[in-house]
């Protein structure tokens, strides 16, 4: 009798399990909101209800099914857990309100997990083959652009690169008849949206004058051009103009700058040739006036390099259009197709940001992107469309001391408005990097003492010691946080980053995994990961 | 002659004596980046430690409003400042024995809080401390040149600037901090387009943004110029 009723109840729980993402299915999952009503803020009454809230709000969440009509992979580059909580709390701070309980528009997604980004040879990675890992679902080594751990970084083979490249989920989704498209603020042909649509071991090779004497392989530039699945890219917006110019073609914002293609080719203009009903735009003006109903491939390349950062954009000479703006627009092209689309978006310079050692920079930016992850949200539908918002990598970014709540995030650590001291008696920021530009001098070396189990002075070969921070305004977008170790450009941090998700498969997203894990799941609910389209055929 | 005549005569000799006498009061005149003389000047630099042997230097100049580029001879590296659209100065540093060059678009040069420093290099001395060195005397005349010699201390560094006004360029700088000195000297100056140098034409070297270089740890040619990269710049010569 017992085996019967627990036979039954698994029976249950089973029909309950499979069911029930299907049924939630037909019920529009909710994205949290603000609560209507609370104690007052910051008491033990609203910590207590805030979490009851928290518990009652988790178990309305259901899972929203197996099924995505549209994939939207959002990645801040370099955007690690530190580098969110000092954005959302700058972002609470610059609305005037509490920003340590702020979120950013991501954080509000139901489903999240941690995410492993070495690489298949690099305990801390670069971008190539951590966004690798992220569309075509295996880890690489560094450098590489969807190419496997097989092939040496320098091959130009274009015959050994073909055959050691691994199909990426916008290949397999053109393939399958749906729209595709990579927006950035970064150069498009740059690692993370580069790993989309090329295949090539050496992620500099943009274009062919970055190439190797007697390599080839195609550049970059030139493989989103020479796309060989379904039509073709519908949407194409970032920076990288120069690597579509040809060397001889003058920049159209900047005079006195040109291309850097030396095969003569001017892939801007290719692209129009190429496709029908399709524009080129290279700056805010000619980006507004974009007719989305008659235009089904969009190009838009905003700078010869990288794009502005948010921070910069409104100066820009001819105008940019912003990564929010971008977003909109990349849906409003893709929306057309009715058997739906994949999207990636990509925040490229919160890394610069970091690598400058500038956390303005790189946090401004990083609030941009949840103004453009609230832009996906608000053009598609959470029962169709599955939303992941990640980053590739980390940042050596801490944010350090004892402050207030309610301190400036980019201030100096502070206690009812008194700076924190160091060992040395001076102020220090809150936020800091391990390394990087904003090294300005040693502190007294210590080590420690096992005998004492306390600090003893050690040998120091450098002179200077901190600066004092009394009267500088470590708020101003241009001061460089101070660094431990001196280097021109500050690194990539090792740690997890986040894994944020929402719609059909977020609820797949659990724990701590490895990051190719989200090929995987974006495939999977885009029906694409099956063995007839798995991309190493039978050479395992 | 009444005393107003005695004095009007007075002030025309003492006038007279002024643009004549070769150590009468001199000022610095400011220059007008917009309207910069092309000029090619090669330098030579000594520089003095105490207790170090004096190690000199030979670099050269090149520019005009629109471009200034400096280059080392003895390790053929060049700092090239490049102004485009709306006032906004690219800067690039060229390894011309390596054929890479290291790119700082205006938005890196914001993000570093470094201010376009092209026109210490045009003028081969730093126009801050002409203008906190006050009155100068003229000098004597120099490759055809009038100059004017300064005289005194900036930042704790006692400075010694030979200037030609009509080029707007030091001709001589003599600088001493601490146990260190320098003596910076012109060579022949010539209009640019008489320059005997052709400028450096990095269009075919391998192009790098400095906003890259955090991704390319692992590049022999950038982990061997990280040392050179420190994030601000300085010029002082």
């Amino acid at each position: 009798m017992n085996k019967m009723k627990t036979f039954s109840l698994s029976v249950l729980a089973c029909a309950v399990a499979v069911l029930a993402p299907f049924a939630a299915a037909h019920n529009k999952p909710q994205y949290p909101s603000e609560p209507t009503e609370q104690a007052e803020f910051n008491t033990p009454d609203y910590w207590f209800q805030s979490g009851q809230d928290a518990v009652r709000e988790a178990k309305t969440q259901f899972p929203t099914g197996f099924k995505a009509k549209n994939v939207i992979l959002i990645v801040g580059d370099g955007m690690g857990v530190s580098t969110v909580t000092a954005a959302r709390i700058l972002d609470g701070q610059l609305k005037g309100k509490d920003g340590e309980s702020n979120r950013l528009a991501f954080e509000k997604f139901p489903y999240f997990a941690l995410s492993v980004t070495a690489s298949a040879n690099q305990q801390t990675s670069d971008s190539a083959p951590t966004a690798t890992a992220m569309v075509a679902g295996i880890k690489t080594n560094d450098g590489a652009i969807s190419v496997k751990q097989t092939i040496a970084r320098n091959e130009g083979d274009a015959s050994v690169v073909a055959a050691a490249s691994v199909k990426t989920i916008l290949e397999q989704a053109e393939e399958r008849g749906l729209s595709t498209g990579v927006v950035s603020t970064a150069r498009v042909t740059h690692a993370t949206p580069a790993v989309n649509f090329a295949h090539t071991p050496n992620r500099d090779w943009e274009a062919d004058a970055n190439l190797p004497a007697g390599a080839t392989v195609k550049d970059i530039a030139r493989q989103l051009l020479e796309f060989p699945y379904g039509d073709g890219l519908e949407v194409v917006l970032g920076g990288g103009r120069r690597y579509f110019y040809s060397e001889t073609e003058a920049d159209p914002e900047y005079s006195g700058r040109k291309g850097i293609r030396r095969d003569g080719r001017n892939l801007h203009q290719e692209w129009v040739t190429k496709y029908q009903k399709s524009a080129y735009v290279w700056d805010k003006k000619g980006f507004d006036a974009v007719d989305v109903r008659k235009t089904n491939h969009l190009l838009g390349l905003f700078e010869p390099s990288h794009m502005r950062y948010e921070a910069d954009r409104a100066t820009d000479v001819a105008g940019e259009p912003s990564l929010a703006e971008m977003t909109t627009k990349a849906l409003d092209v893709l929306k057309k197709n009715k058997k739906g689309f994949y999207l990636m978006i990509e925040a490229g310079r919160i890394d610069h940001g970091h690598h400058a050692g500038n956390a303005y920079r790189a946090l401004t930016d990083t609030i941009a992107l949840s103004d453009a992850v609230k832009a996906a949200l608000a053009g598609t539908d959470p029962r169709d469309t599955l939303i992941i918002v990640t980053a590739d990598h980390s940042h050596v970014f801490t944010i350090a001391g004892y402050p207030d709540r309610g301190n400036p995030i980019l201030g100096k650590s502070a206690i009812d408005g008194v700076p924190l001291k160091d060992s040395l008696g001076l102020p220090y920021t809150t936020v800091s990097y391990a390394n990087g530009p904003g090294f300005i001098g040693g502190l007294t070396r210590r080590e420690y003492n096992p005998a004492t189990e306390g600090a003893v002075a050690a040998t120091y070969e450098g002179g200077a010691e901190r600066p004092d921070l009394t009267y500088v305004d470590t708020t101003k977008s241009t001061y460089l946080q101070e660094a431990a170790v001196p280097m021109g450009s500050e690194t990539h941090a090792g740690e997890d980053v986040g894994i944020y998700a929402f719609g059909p498969n977020a609820h797949l997203f659990h724990g701590v995994q490895e990051q190719h894990v989200i090929y995987h799941i974006m495939a999977d609910a885009l029906n694409l990961n099956k063995r007839s389209s798995f991309p190493y055929g039978n050479d395992q | 002659m009444s005393k107003l005549h005695y004095l009007l005569f007075a002030i025309f000799i003492y006038l007279i004596g002024c643009s004549t006498t070769p150590n009468t009061l001199t000022h610095y005149q400011p220059v007008n980046p917009q309207q910069l003389r092309p000029i090619a000047a090669e330098f030579v630099t000594t520089t003095s430690i105490k207790g170090h042997s004096p190690v000199t230097n030979i670099w050269r100049i090149q520019r005009d409003s629109q471009r200034v580029e400096l280059v080392r001879l003895d390790s053929q590296i060049g700092e090239i400042w490049s102004k485009t659209s709306q006032d906004l100065w690219f800067y690039q540093k060229a390894f011309s024995e390596d054929k890479q060059v290291i790119e700082y678009s205006p938005s890196d040069l914001a993000a570093l809080g470094v201010q376009p420093q092209w026109l210490p290099i045009a003028l081969a001395v730093d126009p801050k401390v002409l203008e906190s060195l006050g009155n100068g005397k003229q000098g004597k005349t120099i490759h055809g040149f009038k100059t004017q010699r300064f005289k005194g201390k900036f930042q704790d560094a006692h400075y010694e600037i030979t200037w030609i006004p009509e080029l707007a360029l030091a001709a001589l700088v003599k600088y001493s901090k601490d146990e260190m000195s320098s003596v910076t000297e012109v060579k022949i100056p010539y209009p640019l387009a008489e320059s005997p140098w052709t400028p450096l034409d990095v269009g075919r070297y391998r192009l790098i943004d400095y906003s890259d270089l955090g991704d390319m740890e692992r590049d022999p040619f950038v982990v061997k110029a990280q040392s050179q990269l420190p994030g601000g710049h300085s010029h002082a010569h």
